[in-house]
């Protein structure tokens, strides 16, 4: 059983800079476990930890039931990929990846056998005797990745190793490591800070802000439903729409904001959560992807309607995104999405909907989502 | 835009004219220079007053005394080859040969001739003859300094011995009887005599056994059997532990041990005396002659003044190596018993025949002889190193000679007899 | 390639500022060079007027001097011995000033100033430190071992004196080799830590493989330095004793100033510059200096 178990793992640097403020989390076997956040978030140093390159402050680490705080990474049974490649640069690709096997005083065949193997893998078995300076970066990563996979590791980590390739090749890599990882049922944990790379590939998703983790969960349940505003506004892409107002009660509850106002149906079961905020300022999230023009389309669920005026519209090719502002407030952009069949035109009015069960609700102070 | 360049081509060629012209101008004055090494402080601060008698006598004289530090002969070599050599400078006896068969010394014989009252014969023979050559006279020695044998007088008493070594079995054993462990750990405390693996010291020893570096017939005398004979005697002293060397007790040289009482004798000259009476003035010593082999012999080094072949003051350098080897300028110079007078009218005239110490010097000027080959440098060297064979790596001595008699017969100065 | 006017002018100004310079340059270093070379055929006492041409009787003479021969052996053991064991203290030292350890600054400067101050300041202390009485013997008396006088054994001077060398050069060398250490990427440690190499390993497997453009430049300067080694020859055992310690430079110095024949020295300095020229260019065929 390969899982990893984080418990209240805290870093510290110095006396008084908190990198890791007590992250708990729980990797089981074979998942694809994505760590991701914004840069200074900590989850490079939260990966190193695990590695054994960081020193752990205080907490407790186990891998595979063992805690394995004081253990140095040869002894961890982790292979690390790193982003800048970490390639020996004056050995061949067979002795890259043939050197941790070396090391380990593997017999002569053994080696040959599990490199050549991984070679296949990866397609690189016609560069088994070239040097890293002789291969594209593509080429090196998958390099990096085989030394890792030789290793026949209980984990492997991957520190953000796609970000120092294109955009075309990042995709195409993605693809291969969940190839991978499906075809070797290893546990993966992966850096990233590309949401998008977290969502296609994780099977679970932590998010790091500030050393604390945000949240823990599938990519859909954080999609739908964020912790908080941070999660909320990280995930997605383009990014949830923020809007300040209060709740207030005339015959039912309702949202109101400048010119903005509906009511939110009692059925949604919201007013528990909601009453406490009546007369209080709270924000109200809605993503661009589930607003859609009322004349256009229509739906069969419950809307709350709103009334925008366009500002921009940017074609991406098969969907649109809308930039609009509300009336009375020019100075806050928000966007909705759409196919492109329709164009749009600057200050046009539009009457938008959105779909009852898509409201979020957030704590203006605590940025914790009430509902 | 030419203009500009034009400016900066006048600026560059007059920053570096001026520099190529502050360069080159020459660092010697068109004075009258005279060098001497530099052995001691108080050396040079005796001859800078023996000089300054001079300026008194002869003010309207002007020159410029240029003491040259350090590597005096390959700073004189130097000069000489380029012809910056100062018009009057000191030459060592035991150098005197090879510069006098290069030709590059000015003869002295017709500035002797025409100058009255010099008197060449109140110096001692064997002072001239160490810088005559093929007849002529290139240099004038200014003084002299024998080998003689210093002895603790402490010591001696400490041990009974009231009387002194005045032949080699004498010394030998006389040596033994100095050579104590005094605090019983198994190591000497005290010896009683002193070596150097240089050739100077060897000679004397070798004189007295009737042996020659060179034989008069110009032959190489080292692996004759009085000369072997010598050295294994001096060798033998520190080979049966009766003797010391400087470097053995981590001092810088003979006198240095002979000063802290490590040694109850050594062999030096003239110069320990200012060197004790500065570090060591309370030590008890005495001087005697060294002791005698089959004949009386001592090496004596010596100094004199020499010219370059064709200096520019001619005449006014001989005015002041008139002074200095005259008998007024040799007085003032040797009174101070830093070195012996080379003129027997000043060692008269000065009472050097009976002073307490310095009488010793004058009687064995009567049996002294300066060490003088007719062989490069390079032969010194060879013998040098053979003697460091014998005393540091016990190499037996006469296979030490017999190996480098071959090297030395190549270096033989040509033109010599 | 056809120069516009401008440029030829603009060339013009650039030679008249390198003129001099190169002039300076020209005299006092390629001029003294040939000379050399062209006086080695004569017999050139600077003292004699006469300066006669041997043609190649110098050189003959030479492999038939025993000193020479001696300096010759004396040469390739003090290069044999110092090259290696410099570079690889520079290495060692290098790599341990790069570790976080407290007070690094201050090793450095320790390790390092040797390498600046003046060899002859260097080698009469040393002299005093090498004496019968000095300051290695008493540290091998705490030790219960008896020392002699180093420089005046004929068996342990010349390995005295390649001592004070290589402790003098390697913080020379150290510089340049934690220079080179610094651009090793951290990560390629990390890796190797990962895959298990210890400390040792890292070592050997890492840092010596991605230093060797630095340490091909630090062998051939040790090789060129070790060659002319002379200053700590001369202020400390004057070639001796028993010409254990006469190195080719002291050999030439000593025939060219002390004994007269600079024609003959000469001869002996060409011989040692081929002898450099051969080391260095056997060194650039059979050494790598790319590390990968």
């Amino acid at each position: 059983m390969a899982n990893v178990k984080l418990k209240q793992l805290k870093k510290v640097y110095g006396k008084d800079v908190i990198a890791i403020k007590g992250a708990d989390v729980s990797i089981k076997d074979k998942e694809f476990v994505v760590l991701v956040g914004p840069s200074g978030c900590g989850k490079s140093t939260l990966l190193r930890m695990i590695a054994g390159l960081e020193e752990i402050s205080e907490g407790e680490l186990f891998i595979d039931e063992e805690k394995v705080n004081d253990l140095s990474p040869k002894d961890r049974d982790i292979a690390m990929v790193f982003q800048n490649y970490a390639l020996y640069p004056h050995m061949t690709v067979f002795d890259n990846m043939a050197f941790g096997l070396k090391l380990r005083k593997h017999k002569k065949e053994d080696i040959k056998r599990r490199v050549e193997e991984a070679a296949e893998i990866l397609g690189l078995s016609e560069y088994l005797q070239r040097k890293p300076k002789e291969m594209s970066g593509g080429q090196r990563q998958r390099v990096a990745i085989g030394r890792a996979l030789v290793r026949q590791p209980k984990v492997f980590l991957f520190d953000e190793p796609l970000s120092n390739l294109d955009a075309k090749l990042r995709v195409q890599m993605r693809i291969e490591i969940k190839r991978l990882h499906k075809q070797l049922e290893a546990t993966m944990i992966y850096v990233t800070h590309d949401q998008i790379e977290a969502m296609t590939m994780g099977d679970k998703i932590v998010v790091l802000k500030d050393g604390y983790v945000q949240q823990v969960d599938s990519p859909m349940n954080l999609f739908n439903n964020p912790a908080n505003k941070f999660v909320a506004g990280f995930i997605g892409s383009p990014a949830m729409n923020f809007l300040e107002g209060r709740i207030e009660k005339s015959n039912e509850l309702e949202f109101v904001s400048g010119l903005v106002r509906f009511g939110i149906p009692e059925k949604l079961g919201l007013h528990e959560k909601l009453k406490p905020y009546i007369g209080k300022s709270l924000i109200f999230g809605f993503r661009p992807e589930y607003l859609y023009d009322k004349e256009k389309e229509n739906s069969k669920e419950l809307s709350v309607d709103m009334d925008i005026i366009l500002d921009v519209t940017e074609p991406v090719g098969s969907e649109s995104f809308n930039y609009f502002h509300f009336e009375g407030q020019e100075d806050k952009t928000f966007c909705f999405r759409s196919d492109s069949v329709y164009q749009y035109q600057g200050n046009e009015k539009i009457k938008v909907g959105l779909d009852i069960n898509r409201l979020r609700f957030f704590d203006k102070k605590t940025e914790i989502r009430i509902a | 835009m030419l203009r500009k360049q034009s400016i900066w081509v006048i600026l560059t060629t007059t920053f570096w004219g001026t520099i190529i012209l502050f360069g080159c101008s020459s660092p010697q004055s068109n004075l009258l220079r005279l060098s001497s090494w530099v052995s001691s402080p108080s050396e040079t601060e005796l001859f800078k007053a023996t000089l300054d008698d001079f300026r008194r006598q002869k003010p309207d004289l002007a020159f410029k005394y240029e003491p040259i530090p350090g590597n005096y002969s390959e700073k004189l070599q130097l000069m000489l080859g380029t012809r910056t050599a100062p018009d009057i400078f000191f030459l060592k006896g035991m150098t005197a040969p090879s510069y006098m068969s290069f030709g590059i010394l000015n003869p002295l014989d017709d500035l002797i001739s025409q100058s009255p009252n010099f008197d060449l014969d109140d110096f001692y023979p064997f002072a001239l003859e160490a810088f005559q050559y093929e007849g002529k006279q290139y240099g004038l020695p200014k003084d002299f300094n024998p080998y003689v044998l210093f002895y603790n007088k402490k010591l001696f008493r400490d041990q009974g011995i009231d009387s002194f070594p005045s032949n080699w079995q004498e010394l030998e054993m006389m040596s033994r009887q100095l050579t104590l462990d005094q605090d019983q750990d198994g190591k000497t405390d005290q010896y009683g005599f002193i070596v150097e693996p240089s050739i100077e010291m060897v000679m004397p020893f070798v004189y007295q056994n009737g042996g020659n570096f060179q034989n008069p017939d110009g032959s190489l005398g080292i692996t004759d059997e009085p000369f072997i004979e010598a050295l294994k005697f001096y060798h033998g002293l520190y080979k049966n532990g009766i003797a010391t060397m400087a470097q053995d007790q981590g001092v810088a040289w003979n006198g240095d041990a002979f000063g802290r009482g490590i040694c109850a004798m050594a062999i030096s000259s003239g110069w320990l005396i200012p060197f004790l009476k500065d570090n060591y003035p309370d030590l008890e010593y005495g001087i005697l002659p060294l002791p005698m082999g089959k004949q009386k012999a001592t090496v004596a080094f010596t100094t004199a003044y020499s010219m370059p072949k064709a200096t520019k003051y001619e005449n006014e350098a001989w005015e002041i190596v008139n002074y200095l080897v005259g008998k007024d300028g040799m007085e003032s110079w040797t009174k101070t018993g830093i070195a012996m007078p080379t003129r027997k009218s000043v060692a008269k005239a000065n009472g050097f025949h009976d002073h307490p110490t310095f009488k010793v010097f004058m009687e064995s000027a009567e049996f002294a002889r300066p060490f003088q080959v007719q062989y490069s440098e390079r032969g010194f060297e060879e013998v040098v190193v053979a003697l460091q064979a014998i005393f540091y790596t016990e190499k037996e001595p006469r296979k030490a000679m017999e190996d480098i008699e071959a090297q030395i017969k190549k270096y033989r100065l040509v033109g010599s007899k | 390639m056809k120069l516009s006017s401008k440029q030829k002018q603009q060339a013009r100004t650039a030679y008249l500022f390198i003129a001099f310079p190169l002039v300076i340059f020209g005299v006092f270093t390629f001029f003294p060079i040939l000379f050399a070379f062209f006086i080695s055929f004569f017999d050139w006492n600077l003292l004699i007027h006469d300066k006669p041409f041997v043609g190649l009787a110098n050189y003959f003479e030479l492999f038939q001097d025993r000193v020479f021969l001696i300096s010759i052996k004396n040469t390739i053991v003090y290069t044999i011995g110092v090259v290696p064991i410099q570079t690889l203290l520079a290495l060692v030292l290098a790599f341990i000033m790069n570790q976080k350890l407290k007070g690094r600054a201050f090793f450095r400067l320790a390790f390092y100033l040797p390498a600046v101050t003046s060899s002859v300041v260097t080698s009469i202390i040393f002299v005093w430190i090498y004496s019968k009485p000095g300051l290695l013997n008493y540290l091998l008396s705490l030790i219960g071992i008896e020392g002699t006088d180093w420089l005046t054994n004929p068996g342990t001077a010349l390995f005295a004196i390649m001592a004070l060398n290589i402790w003098t050069t390697s913080g020379y060398f150290m510089i340049s080799f934690l220079a080179g250490l610094q651009s090793i990427p951290q990560s390629l440690y990390e890796a190797a830590k990962i895959d298990g190499a210890n400390a040792w390993q890292q070592f050997w497997k890492i840092t010596v493989p991605m230093v060797r453009p630095v340490t091909y430049f630090v062998i051939v300067l040790g090789l060129i330095g070790c060659f002319q080694v002379f200053d700590q020859i001369y202020v400390m055992s004057a070639g001796g004793p028993v010409n254990s310690t006469t190195t080719m430079s002291y050999f030439t110095y000593n025939n060219s100033f002390k004994f007269f024949r600079l024609g003959y020295g000469a001869a002996s300095a060409i011989i040692l510059a081929f002898i450099i020229f051969g080391a260095t260019w056997l060194q650039k065929k059979y050494l790598p200096s790319e590390a990968y």
